[in-house]
């Protein structure tokens, strides 16, 4: 994987600005109108989509040229990449599962899991990691349901 | 009745304050969850003694929402997202127990100057109010708007983009027109709308642990306060400042009770004009204590619009804000009827409604915010690794606890995803939170203006008080284009 160059980033920003606008714009289209044909729920989404494509196309405009111009930087350590990635994926992963488990278990099991994986995932050692998520779970525990009455 | 000074009544308001204190500071808990729990309470609770506890709640938990800014960069309000950054960079840079000082004294000086125009012109303002209709409220959402872009002093063109997130975000649920369903792709979980402050911890909480996953960095540590005691960091510095920013003072608390005073988000509104008007400033003069005049101007806005949201539902039985409309409904339970009448048939009532807010300032802020500053200095050296792994459960149970619903943990992550992404193309944040609270407002008040003026869209322009926002506006766009061009830029 490469590094890219302001240009680069820009133009990304760019063309992913334009493609969100036109796809609001276009899911927006199938919405009814008012009585009389007057603008009814899909015209302010489609001010927004609006917004979205002309900041889209001034970014693409003032950056594409440069960004076609000019060539990738410095190549980076591909594995170093690679694993930062997988922390991440793996960070959203855990909180994706959560609500499905939470189903099964409840909240304070699956809560103390996903902050010892997190706390591992962010590098502290199995120890530190189980003493905060007990830690976290436990203080989670008294003041929410125990002090607050908020029941989890 | 109770009087105010009974020991029945300041109990109330110490435990109030304490209470408000610990949901202010843990993010995802709000003011309003905790003047709304406290309702069965003070349904057993005589109006002297119940009022002045939820006043009490309501002024230190919208202070301690700048604990969870300090310590984890969560907001606690929509309003605090206006000074986050600077909040969170100050106390890297001075210290918990400083920035906190700043933040705690500028809300209570905020909060007594909202108090004292609460009591000398509450009726002037309710007159001022009744002229609102949906006109204004459309320009002072776009005026609101408009003062976020120039806010970020980044790029307007990004802070533009990241308004329109918010706005967009701010469609999604049933529309304010027809009632049809927009962006809930099948799912009824988001037939309500997003929750925003589900977004504000994906936003700002959890999207801090995935830019840590992705790119572990060294975050600045908090310096050592050593040399100073922490009552001369918390009291006394922020009060030298303020007494030195006075005029800033004034003109945040003025903008905060004037247009705080709106019902819907007008605190919201009034912290972002005063911040942004401050860093319009900021960028004119070399100062060293700009992000201290930032944090400043927003917290006294801020606490000052806690006072002024009182005004229409004392004056008119309006609420304010969500907080005052529980108020009201405390009011009829106990079968006290807000409005004019209110103020020849009840006045101890209102004389210590309005000694409540003082008392709620001027001692139990500087109580509660220096034993909160003191645990935040305390927790923001903990070792980053180590706070965010506890931020993270922190955020999931923070998303649940707003409307005990599990859907919003996938809200508050997809939030943090997005929030990752925005960060590293360079878009910032508070804008989305911005465009998320004024969004539902203008389009509503827009919508509702059409229909009535039959889509003649001239009408917009033709009442005196919409066409004086739409003047603030024009200056704020054009003071803010004129100081990038003169001193961002050069």
């Amino acid at each position: 994987m490469k590094n890219w160059t302001s240009a680069h980033r820009e133009s990304a920003n760019g063309g992913i600005l334009l493609v969100v606008g036109i796809t609001i714009w276009l899911y927006a289209s199938g919405f009814p109108d008012l009585n009389e044909g007057y603008p009814g729920p899909a015209l302010f989404p489609q001010i927004i989509a609006l917004g979205f494509v002309v900041s889209g196309i001034f970014l693409l405009g003032k950056y594409l040229p440069e960004a076609i111009k000019s060539q990738d930087q410095s190549e980076e350590k591909e594995e170093a990449e690679k694993k930062r990635l997988l922390s991440l994926l793996a960070g959203i992963a855990l909180v994706s599962l959560f609500p499905l488990i939470f189903d099964f278990v409840g909240f304070l099991i699956p809560l103390g899991i996903t902050v010892f994986l997190i706390a591992l995932l962010l590098r502290i050692s199995y120890l530190k990691s189980g003493l905060l998520a007990l830690g976290a779970t436990g203080a989670v525990y008294l003041i929410f349901n125990v002090l607050l009455n908020v029941p989890l | 009745m109770s009087s105010i000074f009974s020991w029945e009544a300041l109990l109330a308001l110490i435990i109030g304050g304490l209470y408000g204190s610990i949901f202010g500071a843990i993010p995802g808990l709000t003011a309003t969850l905790a003047v709304a729990l406290f309702i069965p309470v003070a349904f057993f609770l005589d109006p002297m003694i119940a009022l002045p506890a939820i006043i009490a709640i309501s002024s230190v938990a919208i202070y301690a929402g700048d604990v969870g800014s300090t310590v984890a960069k969560i907001p606690g309000t929509p309003a605090s997202a206006a000074y986050l950054e600077e909040l969170y960079s100050l106390a890297r840079k001075k210290g918990a127990i400083y920035s906190l000082g700043l933040s705690a004294m500028g809300s209570a000086v905020g909060g007594i100057i909202g108090t004292l125009l609460l009591v000398v012109s509450a009726s002037g303002i309710a007159t001022i109010a009744r002229q609102f209709s949906s006109f204004e409220y459309f320009w002072i959402a776009i005026l609101g708007l408009t003062a976020g872009i120039f806010a970020s002093g980044g790029s307007p063109l990004k802070s533009f983009v990241s308004l329109l997130i918010g706005l967009f975000l701010a469609t999604v649920g049933i529309d304010p027109t027809l009632g049809y369903p927009r962006f809930h792709f099948e799912n009824t979980n988001l037939l309500g709308g997003l929750d925003y402050i589900v977004a504000m911890i994906g936003l700002f909480g959890f999207s801090e642990v995935l830019e840590y996953l992705y790119k572990p960095q060294k975050m600045p540590a908090s310096p050592e306060e050593k040399g100073e005691t922490s009552s001369r960091l918390f009291y006394i510095k922020p009060l030298l400042f303020i007494l030195k920013e006075k005029w800033l003072v004034l003109r945040s608390a003025f903008i905060g009770v004037f247009v705080g005073f709106l019902p819907g988000a007008g605190a919201d509104i009034g912290a972002w004009v005063s911040t942004s008007f401050q860093k319009m400033r900021g960028t004119t003069q070399n100062s060293e204590e700009k992000e201290d005049q930032v944090v400043l101007s927003g917290t006294s806005s801020n606490n000052s619009a806690v006072a002024s949201a009182w005004i229409p539902a004392l004056t008119l039985g309006l609420p304010g804000d969500t907080i005052t409309a529980i108020v009201l409904g405390v009011f009829l339970m106990k079968g006290i009827t807000p409005g004019p009448l209110l103020f020849d048939q009840q006045p101890e009532l209102l004389y210590s409604l309005y000694l409540t807010f003082l008392l709620a300032n001027i001692v139990l802020l500087p109580f509660y915010g220096f034993l909160s500053a003191r645990l935040a200095a305390r927790l923001i050296k903990v070792p980053v690794p180590m706070l965010l792994s506890v931020i993270s459960g922190l955020c999931i149970v923070g998303a649940y606890a707003i409307n005990n619903n599990s859907f919003d943990i996938w809200v508050m992550l997809a939030m943090g995803i997005m929030a990752f992404g925005l960060r590293r193309g360079g878009f910032p944040l508070p804008q989305v939170v911005l465009g998320m609270v004024l969004g539902k407002i203008m389009e509503q008040n827009f919508m509702v203006s059409s229909i009535k003026s039959k889509w003649d869209l001239s009408s917009f322009f033709e009442r005196p008080i919409a066409l004086g926002l739409m003047v603030a506006t024009i200056l704020v766009i054009a003071a803010g284009i004129y100081v990038r061009r003169k001193y961002v830029q050069r």
